[in-house]
């Protein structure tokens, strides 16, 4: 196989299309503008990839387009296609594509579990961050700033109680459910939205966020005195909680 | 047509057009890149909990894709029906690298008959020109991991050219 014809310092196709679809930090987009402006490899290559979309674009311009653009000549294929154009048509998709953008499901939350109990299967909080247009997955640890907006997501087996609760350097919260004394009851589900968001303040440090899962009902207020007073097990039995730290920075 | 709809659609117009270059080139067909693009946004669309948080929807778009591109060329039917398309393969790009049309069989020919790990790691060596450790990000191992399939990638190359 051939050895590779791009100069180390060059920009990649990967990190093209990553500049393109707009998923850079800003420090890397800068990075990649400014090299590619003294480049002329890479300003051609850049000039190509920008000619390829959009003679791609102009071709199928969105997915049922695009759907219609694929042969038919597998009935299954055809079927597919169809499908997802009708999907597409009426609307159907809600809840996959707002899944995709915004609270993408995922199987492997990755939350610590560092206070109470948590059975293998059982209920899991997952949570994503949108910073700007970008939405990333958030994870145990990340860095967030002032103005970040999360987004949570649950999973269970089975019909399960719930509060969220947050504490930073200068006070605890619930997050979810908003105003109300007792524990929302959740349905079963797998990687389902909350139907909240949340914008972080302007309290730098750590933020803790407690996920209290429980098989049945609770008082917030006492989730809330037990989590604060690091207490778990005044929960009710069988409760597991969650916890995810995060380390909020100023934005730079 | 609802927001949500319009979302999926921006995620497509963001990442489709790289998602069909790329698989166009793997493939040397643009109507077989058509099919795998439209398989992998289908799959998307369908099960998105397969997007699994990795670092970038590119680089899980990069990977689905040649995961579904390498499928296309293990297949019997459609290797016999891509090789041959040899002379009249698709217009290559002109960077990041050149190739015959010929030589762009040879390396479909090979994608086709490497083991898995060795296969994906090829196409993104040869066919994207990605660094060690862009292929890391991808793969999810380290550097010194694609280092070591990069040199058993050789060695294949070399036992395969030996026993030919």
């Amino acid at each position: 196989m051939k050895p590779q014809t791009r100069p180390t310092d060059c920009v990649s196709n990967l990190l093209f299309d990553e500049w393109l679809a707009g998923e850079l930090e800003p420090s890397a987009q800068v990075a990649v503008e400014a090299h590619a402006r003294g480049c002329e490899r890479c300003t051609t290559r850049s000039a190509e990839l920008i000619a390829q979309r959009q003679a791609f674009l102009q071709q199928a311009p969105d997915f049922a387009a695009h759907a219609r653009l694929v042969p038919q000549h597998r009935a299954m294929r055809s079927a597919a296609a169809s499908r997802a154009a009708s999907w597409i048509a009426g609307g159907v998709i809600a809840l996959a594509a707002c899944a995709l953008l915004m609270l993408r499901p995922h199987a492997h939350p990755q939350l610590s579990s560092d206070a109470g109990t948590r059975s293998k299967g059982g209920a899991r909080l997952g949570f994503f961050v949108k910073r700007g247009e970008n939405v990333r997955r958030g994870a145990p640890g990340d860095t967030v700033h002032p103005g970040d907006r999360l987004r949570f997501t649950y999973a269970s087996p089975s019909p399960v109680y719930f509060a969220l609760l947050n504490s930073d350097a200068k006070a605890s919260s619930v997050f979810f459910p908003g105003g109300a004394a007792q524990a929302a009851r959740l349905p079963a589900g797998t990687e389902t939205p909350l139907d909240f968001s949340v914008e972080l303040d302007g309290v730098l440090g750590v933020e803790q966020i407690y996920a209290v899962f429980c098989p049945a009902p609770f008082e917030v207020a006492s989730a809330r005195a037990a989590i604060t007073a690091h207490t778990p097990a005044a929960l009710p039995p069988d409760c597991h909680v969650e916890t995810v730290t995060l380390h909020k920075e100023p934005a730079h | 047509m609802s927001r949500q709809a319009d979302s999926f659609d921006a995620l497509y117009r963001r990442h489709a057009p790289s998602a069909f270059r790329r698989a166009e080139r793997l493939l040397g067909a643009a109507d077989v890149a058509h099919e795998v693009v439209h398989d992998v946004f289908l799959s998307l669309l369908e099960r998105p909990a397969q997007y699994e948080g990795r670092s970038s929807m590119s680089t899980f778009l990069y990977s689905a894709v040649t995961h579904a591109c390498l499928n296309r060329l293990r297949d019997d039917k459609n290797r016999r029906r891509l090789l041959q398309l040899n002379a009249q393969a698709v217009p290559l790009p002109s960077a990041p690298q050149e190739a015959t049309a010929e030589e762009w069989t040879t390396l479909r020919a090979r994608l086709a008959r490497l083991p898995d790990g060795l296969a994906q790691v090829a196409v993104y060596y040869y066919f994207d020109e990605l660094s060690h450790e862009e292929i890391a990000r991808l793969v999810g191992c380290s550097r010194s991991h694609v280092g070591d399939l990069l040199q058993r990638l050789q060695v294949w190359t070399q036992q395969e050219a030996g026993a030919a």
